[in-house]
């Protein structure tokens, strides 16, 4: 499979990593209400790729999940983790987002992480899949 | 925009030499990081808001044993940030989109908006964190068992003073 990042994916050892999967299931997203907003589908270090020099991203563990797509396996899960986040970071909906937004991912979309314990998924997307055209808000967080 | 905030214009953090010993709280990026520089002091990075063309971070240093309370959930980030006595130092920092710092602010808390603040309930919780070297790692859970020894053992004295035979209550002088 080719993905939409792979060059920036091609020098970090184990990217994706070999326990990620293709597979269909139903994913939810943390989106601005303006589903054409540019950093609705896109990762981290492509939101911002100077940050791929800060410490957080030195790793080529961390730099392969900064060019995943965070999502969930329910909107509950999502929701939970969204209000979490927000008791800390008072101000995360500047960066993620206000609403949650709902698509179904096809196993040809990209390579998939099991959800962990908290229902998150890391997403690597193919090359030439359009995420936004597959995901609509459900709810305003 | 951001908040415009009162405090000290400084060139620059006066923190050289730190390390990153983990986020504590990420999501697709760091949103809380704690680091230790050469001389063992502890800083905590704390995102607080952003605008189109910044991140402004509030770095506080603290003493190690407040930081202890809170890995070991015995006090919450908001009860960490705001105790007068844990904070030796505190900064806000805005970076540009290049993670340069834009500019450096020595702050008080009184000068701080209210939502630059965690809200009540912020228990430290290990499944948003992330640790980048089994050395940091170990080293926090170093933190949190001794925490928890000084909990547990806090906890025994206050069962030998509940437990306490009943006779021994009899005898003691009674305060008016």
């Amino acid at each position: 499979m080719k993905f939409k990042y792979g060059r920036e994916l091609s020098g970090l050892e184990d990217c994706p990593p070999t326990y990620y999967e293709n597979r269909d299931f139903i994913a939810y997203r943390f989106v601005f209400s303006d589903l054409a907003h540019i950093n609705n589908f896109l990762p981290a270090l492509k939101i911002t790729p100077q940050r791929i020099n800060a410490p957080s991203f030195v790793s080529d563990t961390a730099r392969c999940l900064g060019f995943a797509l965070s999502l969930f396996d329910t909107v509950e899960n999502a929701r939970h983790r969204y209000h979490q986040i927000s008791l800390f970071n008072r101000n995360f909906s500047k960066v993620v987002g206000t609403h949650i937004a709902r698509g179904q991912i096809a196993a040809a979309d990209g390579l998939a992480s099991p959800p962990d314990g908290h229902g998150h998924i890391s997403l690597h997307e193919a090359e030439n899949v359009d995420l936004a055209i597959k995901f609509r808000i459900v709810e305003e967080i | 925009m951001l908040s415009t905030v009162q405090g000290l214009h400084l060139p620059d953090l006066p923190i050289k030499n730190r390390r990153l010993i983990a986020d504590l709280i990420y999501f697709d990026g760091a949103l809380l990081s704690y680091y230790q520089d050469n001389d063992r002091r502890h800083y905590l990075y704390y995102w607080c808001d952003a605008d189109e063309n910044h991140h402004r971070w509030w770095v506080v240093q603290l003493e190690e044993y407040a930081l202890r309370s809170f890995l070991a959930r015995q006090i919450t980030l908001r009860q960490l940030l705001l105790r007068q006595d844990a904070r030796t130092d505190s900064f806000l920092l805005d970076t540009d989109n290049d993670g340069q710092p834009a500019q450096v602010l020595r702050v008080e808390l009184a000068d701080l908006p209210d939502d630059y603040l965690p809200a009540d309930e912020t228990w430290y919780d290990a499944s948003l964190s992330i640790f980048y070297d089994h050395l940091a790692a170990r080293e926090l859970m170093a933190m949190m068992q001794d925490s928890l020894q000084e909990a547990q053992s806090k906890l025994k004295q206050i069962e030998q003073i509940i437990f306490r035979p009943i006779e021994i209550y009899e005898h003691s002088p009674v305060v008016s």
